[in-house]
């Protein structure tokens, strides 16, 4: 398994998709050469927009540019993208029923040492809250470029958030992304741990860890948390003992939070969240944060261990 | 009287009219606008009544979405949209919303959250000449809409874009929700900061609509920048007891001062 950067699959998804027909734009608001979007602007400079740092200026520009008949997307920190253009996606973009979508790079503990000002904790939480809004998180660069090729595919408004990178691959190479779906990595029955984006990864290693200690679980990625694959959350509800969430983000309305409004509606089963909790992170790698925080591979394995124990 | 006067006299009427049908409304700006959108609907504006999604019209962009009764009143008026519908809501009380929004025909985008219209209105510029179209954008902006800061972020934008077929109106009637925006945040002088952001500015009298005609075709051959008419005018224009007075904002009317009002609206 090898790492794959993000930003040459961000721009390499863009051409793809150009050349495949679609009317795509992109709209940059200073932060070209971290999402990677210059890749893009070189071969196809005419369909590139260039803003500044002005992110909320960003989001009206692309919604305007929808207006035309193109598909956009934007860029910026996930912290930003989320909180300073609240507003403009939610009242713009998402009530309009636009054909914008939004990239926030460097999803939560992957912004590191930034800090907390750029450590997003709380972007999936608001994107699932609006309206015609979609959120995906994807695990790897694979994913996360057919991520992009299904957002341009798919009317109306939606989030990608996307780790820093580069990332390892992880998940297998005939695995195809479908919008809405979950996909089970490992089968099990004594709990079901379901992740998403990064913690994935530390998912996976933690189920091998558990094996081996005779503890048999099954893994779910949830690449899209909205809509959230119910089926596949009820089933695992129903036909193991309980459930793990891990996510790279405050367990206040993220991947949690959305597999327990399933679960309690519809079978209710005890569900353990794993997290950001309600806090800021520090400035640290994803090491430090996933550890301190509790969802790295081996604090996924502990909580694990210890709530089936009790 | 000119013609387009007459008409913006009438387009007043069915605003005020409509406002008093709904129950009430954003009295203030929306009848201060009313030039602005009879020249730009009755003359300035490539737009069919008849056809109101035609492929070449130019495209308007309500970035005061809280003008939108001015707006469906202008539209109904030029026969975008029928009055009754507008003008009424349904057995739930449901109605057209009081910002602009695209339940109505000719409305090209919803707005009402104050400072993204302009956003919108390059976007829209940009995509038209990257298709090659010669249809130009318009917006109607608010003075007071011009203390948020997304206006002078797209200001730039469209400046480094060099968007000749973008033109903008501000409605400048001095006043924003809590009082005169010479307290409240004071613009002046505005035609200089537009000026400095690279922009033509054209300055007129915002209830005449000769100047506003002789102005608004001046910034079409403006070629490689774009163009804004600060239109003076005057908040809750024609209705003596909301003139210049800050509480009539929004509100709504009795019969009393309803009949008073279309009185002193009449032409």
């Amino acid at each position: 398994m090898g790492f794959t950067d993000m930003k040459k699959t961000f721009s390499q998804s863009l051409i793809d998709l150009t050349e495949q027909g679609e009317n795509i734009a992109m709209v940059d608001a200073d932060l070209m050469r971290i999402v990677g979007s210059n890749y893009f602007r070189d071969k196809y400079p005419e369909r590139y927009f260039q803003v500044g740092i002005a992110e909320q200026d960003m989001i009206g520009t692309a919604a305007g540019l929808a207006l035309t008949g193109r598909t956009v997307f934007t860029s910026s920190f996930s912290n930003f993208i989320a909180l300073r253009d609240a507003d403009q996606i939610c009242n713009t973009v998402c009530y309009n029923d636009l054909n914008v979508k939004m990239c926030g790079i460097y999803a939560g503990v992957s912004s590191e040492k930034n800090g907390g000002t750029h450590i997003s904790v709380s972007d999936i939480n608001l994107f699932r809250g609006l309206p015609k809004m979609k959120v995906i998180d994807p695990a790897d660069a694979n994913e996360f470029y057919q991520a992009m090729c299904c957002a341009a595919k798919t009317p109306g408004p939606v989030y990608i958030r996307i780790s820093k990178g580069p990332m390892e691959e992880i998940l297998p190479q005939e695995y195809q992304f479908e919008l809405g779906k979950g996909i089970q990595l490992k089968d099990g029955d004594d709990a079901t741990l379901i992740t998403t984006g990064l913690t994935t990864g530390f998912g996976i290693k933690a189920c091998e860890a558990l094996e081996n200690k005779g503890i048999h679980i099954r893994h779910i990625h949830m690449p899209t948390i909205k809509p959230i694959d119910e089926e596949l959350v009820i089933k695992a509800a129903k036909e193991t003992k309980m459930i793990f969430t891990a996510e790279n983000h405050t367990v206040v309305g993220g991947l949690g939070s959305a597999v327990t409004e399933v679960i309690t509606q519809s079978c209710p089963t005890k569900v353990e969240r794993m997290g950001i909790p309600d806090v800021f992170c520090v400035g640290a790698s994803i090491a430090y944060l996933s550890d301190q925080h509790g969802f790295s591979a081996e604090k996924i394995t502990d909580r694990i261990i210890s709530v089936l124990n009790h | 009287m000119t013609e387009l006067q007459k008409q913006a006299s009438e387009v007043r009427q069915t605003a005020f009219r409509l406002m008093h049908d709904v129950g009430g409304g954003h009295y203030g700006g929306n009848l201060s606008e009313i030039e602005a959108l009879t020249v730009l609907y009755g003359n300035i504006m490539n737009v069919r009544g008849e056809d109101p999604d035609w492929d070449e019209r130019d495209r308007f962009v309500m970035s005061k979405g809280h003008g939108g009764f001015g707006l469906y009143a202008t539209l109904a008026y030029y026969g975008f949209v029928d009055y009754d519908v507008v003008a009424n809501d349904d057995e739930f009380g449901v109605m057209v919303p009081k910002h602009a929004s695209t339940e109505v025909p000719g409305v090209e985008v919803c707005t009402g959250s104050l400072g993204q219209g302009l956003s919108i209105a390059n976007g829209i510029a940009l995509g038209l000449r990257a298709d090659g179209s010669s249809s130009r954008v318009y917006a109607l902006l608010g003075d007071g809409e011009c203390n948020e800061g997304q206006i002078w972020e797209a200001a730039m934008t469209s400046a480094k874009y060099n968007l000749d077929s973008l033109i903008i109106v501000i409605d400048n009637n001095h006043y924003e929700f809590d009082g005169p925006t010479s307290e409240v945040m004071p613009i002046e002088p505005i035609e200089d900061k537009w000026k400095a952001f690279g922009w033509k500015t054209f300055r007129v009298d915002g209830h005449d609509t000769s100047e506003l005609v002789e102005a608004l075709n001046e910034a079409k051959k403006v070629k490689g920048c774009p163009s804004v008419v600060i239109a003076d005018t005057v908040k809750g224009k024609g209705i003596s007891y909301m003139e210049n007075v800050t509480t009539w904002h929004a509100g709504s009317v009795t019969q009393e001062q309803y009949e008073q009002g279309m009185k002193e609206l009449e032409v």
